[in-house]
């Protein structure tokens, strides 16, 4: 899955980074610049050395209980030239000694007497630098333990072990503390940034088609404002050319009306038994029609068409086939309607809606031979199917019905068409978040229709 | 019949008015909204075609002013616009009936007609569809200019319903709300026994109409067919 790239995401990432890279940076340069300190892992070794007394029956140390496997042996032997040795401080009896030579354990003598602490050494048996660290470790019974060590110059294992001490001892808190707190100024400083670009997403969001509102481009920074500005002027355009389309189409259907009804009016003023005179009369019938729907298609596709009417489709389709049934009755056809015994709620436009249930019916009426009945059947669901036993589609994909300027249908030309029908059918029923189908009925015919979405239901 | 016909179109006016002369109408025309008014006022019309888009004004506004003014001038709006909503927005101001343009002038003259005969506040003139007449101001049937036709309450307002829109659907919804209250519970059958009831009184009685059910949507009466 991919994610889109969220400006605070990256940015709070890069301050966190920043954060630990500059801590970071800090610790490196402090441990590089600082001298190596070598009295961690003397201290650790001399608390592990510290546990393993063994006490005798007086309550006084008796001797260091040591495996010859153990693991403290081995790292004693990892420390460069480790002399050690640990004393009963009450009687100086030695517990345990440690050499890194064999048989040579004389060398912390030296400095067995020397008082507890950490020193450097001058070249004693070489000509290197050799440090001394004396600890006294005292226990609840009251008995003290004396733990004298020398050993050589550090070498790289030294360097690393100290850096890892000082990081976890010291620097670790410091850095996670400074990594945490940069990260969450980050967050909120980003989100505090961003806050206006959400403001006026939000603000853009509640923009209308064609209103006349405007983003406010007082409260927001310079970096964004030629943003604000330039969605302003693009809205100013939008709003333009969405109010010249209005009143385009309301002018053309008033401009494309009038010669065609004056051309009417001028033929039925010519005598009845003009031979050219019902062919006319269709011709205009059928230009009055295309300008419909145009006008519908126009309508439609401008996106001027509100769809907050509340109504009630089965009255609505009910009304619409009313209209029709006398004309339908007089060239002998019958038009049936079944639908469900309540109403079908929605909200939508009433134009649009009764244009497309028109186009269905109309259609269907068209393809019916004579003594055919359209069936117009309304589901529960929002379905509108308009059924005819015309000729059907043929080798027609019946989903290419529903694009502008295509006929699909079988049979003789139709003469009254412009293949605009269903083309609104299904922008109509696209508005109202349902969609226009078209399929063979078995038997011959067609079934034509759509589904809407219901309140309280939307449509699949 | 004195008819005022309001238009600005000079080629449709002359046309039709031509053509409504012809039928038998004394056509006065006002090309403009003042015009018109100056009309009104001065003459008494039977009827009146408005054209809405004038040029100096909306006809709509005309017809508010009559209606306003009690006036019961008979209007008859032509639209070039065949939004539902702008029909809805002439009938709402108080016109009668509309046409969209264009038309066909047997359509107009019919509209006319049915507009002149239509009964003003149900006391008017009586309907008559073959040999089946109702007088709304007597509430009665008659076949034939015979015996009044008696019939039961609900049938009665059925068939009343039916004759007011003779050769049209009424749909089940009207009918439904022409004769049961609103509160009362309907059974889903109930307005079909009614129908056939009415159907076997009218056959019974002579009547040479019938009531066709167009399944689904509603009743329509028209004289028998051949």
């Amino acid at each position: 899955m991919s994610r889109r790239s969220s400006l605070v995401r990256v940015l709070t990432l890069r301050f966190a980074l920043v954060a630990v890279l500059g801590a970071s940076v800090a610790t490196l340069s402090y441990a590089l610049l600082k001298p190596v300190e070598l009295e961690y892992e003397l201290d650790d070794v001399g608390r592990e050395i510290a546990e393993r007394v063994v006490m005798r029956e007086d309550g006084r140390p008796a001797k260091i209980l040591l495996e010859p496997d153990s693991p403290l042996l081995s790292r004693l032997g990892e420390i460069n030239a480790l002399h050690l040795k640990v004393y009963d401080k009450a009687d100086g009896r030695v517990l345990f000694a440690f050499d890194h030579e064999r048989g040579n354990s004389s060398s912390v003598d030296a400095i067995s007497s020397w008082p507890p602490g950490f020193f450097v050494l001058g070249g004693i048996t070489t000509p290197q630098h050799e440090y001394g660290f004396i600890d006294e470790l005292a226990f609840d019974n009251g008995a003290v333990i004396r733990i004298v060590a020398r050993r050589g110059p550090p070498q790289a294992r030294d360097y690393l072990y100290w850096m890892a001490a000082e990081l976890t001892i010291e620097l670790g808190p410091l850095i996670a503390t400074v990594a945490l707190v940069g990260t969450a100024l980050a967050v909120f400083t980003v989100r505090r940034g961003l806050a206006p670009l959400a403001a006026i997403s939000r603000q853009a969001a509640a923009l209308e088609p064609g209103s006349a509102r405007r983003l406010d481009d007082r409260e927001v920074p310079e970096e964004i404002q030629p943003l604000v500005e330039a969605m302003n002027r693009a809205l100013d355009r939008l709003q333009d050319a969405f109010a010249q389309q209005q009143r385009f189409t309301a002018v053309a259907a008033h401009e494309l009306r009038t010669p065609l009804a004056a051309l009417r009016a001028r033929l039925d003023g010519l005598p009845p038994d003009l031979v050219e005179r019902e062919a006319l009369f269709a011709t205009i019938e059928r230009m009055g029609r295309l300008v419909d729907q145009l006008l519908a298609v126009a309508r439609l596709e401008s996106g001027q068409l509100s769809t907050d009417e509340l109504l009630d489709l089965r009255e609505l389709v009910r009304a619409v086939i009313a209209e029709r049934v006398p004309a339908a009755l007089r060239a002998g056809k019958e038009l049936a309607l079944e639908a469900p015994d309540r109403p079908l709620m929605l909200r939508g436009n009433r134009d649009a809606l009764e244009r497309a249930v028109g186009n269905l019916v109309d259609n269907a009426l068209r393809f019916s031979p004579p003594g055919g009945t359209v069936e117009i059947r309304l589901g529960e669901e929002g379905t509108l199917e308009v059924r005819d036993r015309g000729p059907g589609f043929g080798e027609v994909d019946p989903a290419e019905l529903f694009r502008p300027f295509v006929r699909g249908r079988n049979g003789p030309p139709d003469p009254h068409g412009a293949g605009l029908g269903l083309a609104i059918v299904h922008d109509v029923a696209q508005l109202h978040g349902g969609q226009a189908f078209a399929r063979p009925r078995p038997g011959g015919g067609a079934v034509v229709g759509f589904r809407v979405a219901l309140l309280g239901e939307p449509a699949a | 019949m004195r008819l005022l016909f309001v238009e600005d179109d000079p080629q449709i006016a002359g046309a039709v008015a031509r053509n409504l002369e012809r039928s038998g109408f004394a056509v006065d025309h006002a090309g403009t909204l003042a015009d018109a008014k100056a009309c009104v006022e001065a003459q008494q019309y039977d009827v009146m075609v408005l054209d809405l888009g004038l040029p100096d004004g909306d006809g709509l506004d005309l017809v508010r002013e009559l209606r306003h003014r009690r006036n019961p001038l008979p209007v008859l709006v032509l639209t070039a616009r065949d939004a539902v909503s702008d029909r809805v927005a002439g009938l709402e101001a108080g016109a009668d009936d509309y046409l969209v343009k264009p038309f066909a002038h047997e359509e107009l003259v019919a509209r006319l007609r049915a507009l002149l005969r239509r009964p003003r506040d149900d006391l008017g003139d009586a309907v008559a569809v073959a040999n089946l007449r109702y007088s709304p101001a007597a509430g009665t049937f008659t076949v034939d200019a015979g015996q009044p036709l008696l019939l039961p309450r609900r049938e009665h307002m059925l068939l009343a319903a039916l004759l007011r829109r003779p050769g049209r659907v009424v749909t089940r919804n009207s009918l439904e709300d022409a004769i049961w209250d609103f509160a009362q519970e309907i059974e889903s059958n109930a307005l079909e026994s009614h129908i056939s009831r009415l159907r076997r009184r009218l056959a019974r009685a002579g009547a040479k109409v019938e009531i066709r059910s167009i399944r689904g949507v509603g009743y329509l009466l028209q004289p028998v067919s051949s």
